[in-house]
């Protein structure tokens, strides 16, 4: 992949040693690339925020890195990374924690680099200029700012007093709550082209759906094909709690009595996702309308599960017991003659989930971050999504065995029997909700192929992922597979 | 037993009884059953000179206002609901200057006293309805609601479906049909009729000029029936309790009105009214208080879940009320949510929750007390208590619940919850010197609540008693007018198990930091840790209010705090400028 072309050309900050950086990234959570052999290869300056008055000066940079474990041209060869800094002429001591370097600025002398997430004074800027973009004219222009764009939604004031706070341990972001209302998502790892994660939030958004943190804006850097985004500006939901937790927490509650079945236990969590999945019907109503619609013939889904089953026998020496079934299952989805096809969630799971005090949100709708950007944007099945949450389901009670091990051992199968009966019943709640709220109600008998063949798409990954990285899980997605070989 | 008031010092006087008319909003509230608490003359029955008697126990507890339900005269066929006199008390209680004598002594210990009034109907035995149905030309012959066809009215619906074939029953003497929404014999009055406005304002006076400090309104939303309407809630009862409000407010300053509308809170909010003053204050024009009824299933909801949503919700969807008024919430009492009440389709929570777990199905509309439904587990009876406490709206502690008192599911519908006062091991749990076969209802007698285990002497000797414990609860709430004035600020967290939130009152005027406080409960039986966002009181220090130790600066980063099984805490935050006294340098 080569720099995109509005880059070419861009102010160099050559004075930068990149061994620096090289130091810095090494730090962070949210690089990709640790472990692999690269190179710092371009460092630019794309926008300074505030050139005058009080320091600091916050600039932005995106690195650019080659690796040097594939060869050259090959589609992860190139990465790009968006760093803001906060530069000051004198240290910062309160920033030592987030100390990059120093060198001879440029226009500015010697300065002392931080990152400028963690700094207060350096993320007002952001604030402010997304403050402009509300004003400005006309409504849904952005505002170009120190050679970033600022776009703005209708609808909601920003307090333009907030203190930023930086979110510890994201992964592959940094997130910046403002005050108690609005949260920043900097992307780090930059790609060209549309973040999904901002034009469905933005298409929810402007639906009126309630379902999601509103978006309130987002920034970007150059124009057309070439444009890349860099960050959002949401609705914080404060008072929300993880559904991957919540869930967690529900089957602790089911642990600790040894004789209460799912449904008599106290943490029973079947009310909450039979809410979900009405939740997600209504996201999914909204996203329908939103996009292009359209359908693709059954073999074009059956293929694809079909390779991915392919590669996965090579790994999975156990997935070959479940192999006819499966072929079948493809071979029932194959003559389907068209897949209705909309803009999904595309990676949801429980952990997508989030518990408000005015019910459940689904957040993250950046897609599969496995595919490129181009991919992750195309339609898809809802039932993808279904399929995603069943799993998650799945996944939940053995995710709470292996916390904790100080677990009976004496119980231990009794309780493996309560655990499935806790995965079943909140499927069957999910789905039933989902249905029941979605268009018609019911599922045809040309859903059930879909979701069956979607769940088993999943497994059949999971065998791959558990295989590879934990591998006396691999049971999990195998019985998920085994099941749909003995009810069909 | 060691009588509480005289270990002086441990006793706090009341507040005097002033003129704040605000009282009721950080007030404590007790429900007691005058039958049920103290037996003066040994006939088997709690009367008022009894209930006298034990002001000082009342008082050292800490309580501010007394709520006495029913006791008008009444055949008794709806446990006193059905009144045939409305200045006149049922011979067992005592007599009206028994009454009067407690009132003053409630007040001389800075207790006031706020009592049951049906404006609804009144029961078939009162003269009233007697001249009513006899002489339809007299002077109370339009008191009631009467009809030559039983057809009028159809959309209403009959409340006690279960006992009631159609809300109008054939009057065999006047040959007409008289309308009654609860009971047959229960005839409600005409309020279409003036003379029926000057009548309960006649009697809300009678009350009041003895000193009485306020009303809960029994029934209020079926007031008046219109044709084409359900009845409930019509602006023409609306009308009638913003004249009620008139005319205590010109003539009774201070004294309150205390609506039971046993509906949903968005519903409910009406009951305070709402006008805008000239100062341009939004300030309620009807009822000063209002039970939120929602918030007590919730609390048992939430802990059976282990989730602090059922609580969250319920509150985020509680709208704001008028100045000068409050909520009124409780664990226990008499009037328990149903689920018939919540079937509208956005409040579908209860019925997905509750109709389906048959643990909780099972406790609705049944009458239990707190400790029999909590399995008698001390931590959970603590952390309802704390959470009754601190929440939004002013507590009403059921009487008897402060020892953790049982009951007798074998007695029926209410009277296994109004059985008598257990204040000692003794005969008759102290609360009678009757042969035991007189008492009204049996003392509670198994081996687990019964009298000779769970009493107010053995508790009052032990300081690390249930009753101790609900005392220092009592006072420490009292001390900090946050809990009842203050806003409420969901904290949110880390732990979905665990319910925080802030308390936050400011006195009009004053420009200091004012009365913060911050409420964290662990609704799990598990230990459990949990990250707040307290960044907006960046440093400022947390005191834990019961044992006075200071915590941690709050900071920028996440303020982690770890909780026992059911544990909590109640912090007042201090500025940290202005060092605790204690604190070490």
């Amino acid at each position: 992949m080569t720099p995109p072309e509005g880059l070419e050309g861009h102010e160099l900050s050559d004075h930068i040693d990149p061994q620096v950086l090289v130091t810095y990234l090494t730090k962070t959570r949210w690089f990709g690339g640790k472990g692999r052999p690269y190179d710092v290869t371009a460092v630019r300056r794309i926008a300074t925020l505030g050139d005058t008055g009080p320091y600091p000066r916050v600039v932005v940079l995106l690195v650019e890195l080659t690796y040097s474990d594939v060869v050259p041209g090959a589609a992860d060869a190139v990465e790009l990374y968006q760093v803001p800094l906060a530069l000051y002429t004198d240290p910062e001591h309160r920033l030592d924690h987030a100390f990059i370097g120093w060198w001879d600025e440029p226009g500015l002398g010697w300065v002392h680099a931080y990152d400028a997430l963690h700094d207060r004074q350096a993320m007002d800027r952001w604030l402010q200029a997304f403050g402009a973009a509300a004003a400005s004219t006309p409504a849904d222009s952005p505002v170009h700012l120190g050679g970033l764009d600022f776009h703005r939604l209708p609808g909601h004031d920003l307090d333009l007093e907030a203190v930023s706070t930086l979110f510890t341990g994201e992964q592959s972001n940094s997130s910046v709550a403002f005050g108690e209302e609005a949260v920043l998502k900097v992307f780090r790892k930059i790609t060209t082209g549309a973040n999904p994660d901002i034009t469905t939030h933005e298409a929810l958004t402007r639906a009126g759906s309630t379902d999601i943190a509103h978006l309130y804006g987002w920034v970007s850097y150059g124009e057309g094909e070439d444009t890349l985004h860099l960050g959002m500006l949401q609705q914080f939901l404060r008072t929300a709690s993880d559904g991957w937790d919540l869930a967690l927490s529900s089957v602790r509650n089911l642990y600790a009595d040894a004789e209460l079945a799912a449904r008599e236990a106290g943490g029973d969590f079947a009310g909450e996702s039979g809410r979900l999945g009405q939740t997600l019907a209504a996201v999914h109503a909204v996203l329908a309308d939103g996009f292009a619609r359209g359908s693709v013939p059954g073999e074009f889904v059956a293929e694809q599960m079909r390779a991915r089953l392919a590669a996965a026998l090579v790994i999975v020496p156990a997935l070959s017991e479940h192999e006819t079934s499966l072929q079948a299952l493809f071979g029932r989805l194959a003559a389907i003659e068209k897949v209705p096809v909309q803009r999904v969630h595309g990676d949801l799971h429980l952990g997508q989930t989030l518990r408000t005090a005015l019910g459940w949100k689904i957040v993250d709708f950046e897609g599969e971050p496995a595919k490129p950007l181009s991919e992750r944007v195309l339609p898809d099945s809802p039932w993808r999504d279904v399929a995603g949450m069943l799993r998650s389901f799945a996944y939940a009670p053995h995710a709470v065995e292996r916390q904790h091990t100080d677990l009976d051992d004496d119980g231990a199968e009794e309780r493996h029997q309560r655990g499935l009966e806790w995965a079943e019943r909140n499927q069957r709640y999910f789905v039933n909700a989902y249905t029941e709220a979605h268009e018609n109600g019911g599922m045809t008998a040309d859903d059930h192929t879909l979701l069956d063949a979607y769940v088993a798409d999943k497994a059949v990954y999971e065998t791959i992922y558990e295989t590879r990285n934990r591998p006396t899980w691999v049971e999990i997605p195998l019985r998920a597979i085994a099941r749909i070989g003995a009810t069909r | 037993m060691i009588d509480p008031a005289a270990t002086g010092s441990t006793s706090i006087p009341g507040t005097p009884i002033t003129e704040t008319p605000d009282w009721f909003r950080t007030a404590v509230f007790y429900e007691v059953m005058v039958r049920s608490f103290r037996d003066s003359n040994g006939d088997g029955t709690g009367d008022f000179k009894g209930l006298t008697e034990k002001l000082d126990y009342l008082q050292w507890l800490g309580v501010d206002c007394l709520w006495v339900p029913p006791f008008f005269t009444s055949p008794l066929r709806d446990g006193g609901y059905d009144v045939a006199d409305f200045t006149n008390i049922l011979p067992e209680a005592g007599t009206v200057e028994d009454f009067h004598h407690f009132l003053d002594e409630a007040h001389a210990r800075g207790m006031r006293v706020i009592i049951d009034f049906v404006m609804n109907h009144t029961s078939d035995a009162h003269p009233w309805f007697q001249a009513s149905r006899s002489d339809p030309e007299g002077p109370y012959g339009d008191f009631y609601v009467w009809s030559d066809t039983d057809e009028l009215y159809q959309e209403a619906r009959v409340i006690f479906v279960d006992t009631e074939p159609s809300n109008w029953t054939w009057d065999p003497v006047r040959q007409q049909y008289f309308w009654h929404r609860f009971f047959s014999h229960q005839p409600d009055l005409n309020y279409d009729n003036p003379a029926v406005h000057d009548a309960i304002l006649d009697a809300i006076s009678f009350w009041f000029d003895m000193g009485l400090d306020g009303f809960r309104l029994d029934a209020v939303p079926y007031l008046y029936e219109r044709p084409g309407t359900n009845g409930e809630n019509l602006p023409e009862t609306h009308e009638f309790l913003r004249k009620v409000r008139r005319f205590v407010d010109e003539k009774y300053p201070g004294k309150i009105l205390l609506a039971e509308a046993n509906q949903w809170p968005s519903d409910v909010v009406d009951y305070f009214g709402g006008t805008t003053t000239d100062a341009g204050e939004w300030v309620g024009d009807e009822c000063h208080m209002c039970f939120h009824f929602p918030v007590m299933p919730r609390i048992f909801m939430a802990v059976r879940r282990e989730s602090r949503f059922p609580i969250s919700e319920i509150l985020e969807q509680t709208p704001s009320i008028p100045g000068g008024s409050q909520w009124g919430i409780f664990l226990r009492n008499h009037d328990e949510l149903t689920l018939e009440m919540v079937s509208d389709e956005d409040r579908d929570y209860m019925w997905d929750e509750y109709a389906k777990d048959p643990r909780m199905k099972a406790n609705i509309g049944i009458r239990r007390r707190l400790a029999p439904l909590l399995d008698n587990d001390v931590n959970q009876i603590e952390l309802f208590h704390a959470l009754l406490l601190s929440l939004p709206g002013s507590p009403v502690l059921y009487y008897g619940d402060e020892i953790g008192m049982g009951d007798n599911i074998w007695l029926g519908d209410r009277d296994g919850v109004r059985t008598p006062m257990q204040w000692t091991p003794d005969r008759n749990a102290g609360f009678s010197a009757a042969t035991p076969g007189k008492l009204f209802l049996p003392a509670i007698q198994d081996p687990v609540y019964g009298y000779q285990s769970v009493n107010v002497e053995a508790q009052l000797e032990n300081p690390s008693s249930l009753l101790h414990w609900m005392r220092r609860m009592i006072h420490a709430r009292r001390q900090h007018p946050a809990f009842g004035l203050g806003e409420f600020h969901d904290l949110g967290g880390s732990n979905s198990t665990v319910l925080s939130y802030a308390r936050e009152h400011t006195e009009p005027g004053s420009d200091g930091p004012g009365d913060v406080i911050v409420c964290v409960n662990n609704l799990s039986r598990f230990p459990q840790p949990v990250e707040l966002d307290l960044r907006r009181f960046e440093g400022m220090v947390p005191v834990e209010m019961l044992g006075g130790v200071q915590f941690p600066r709050i900071g920028e980063l996440p303020y982690l705090l770890t909780l026992s099984g059911y544990g909590f805490y109640w912090f007042r935050l201090v500025p940290s400028e202005h060092p605790v006294e204690g604190q070490l340098l």
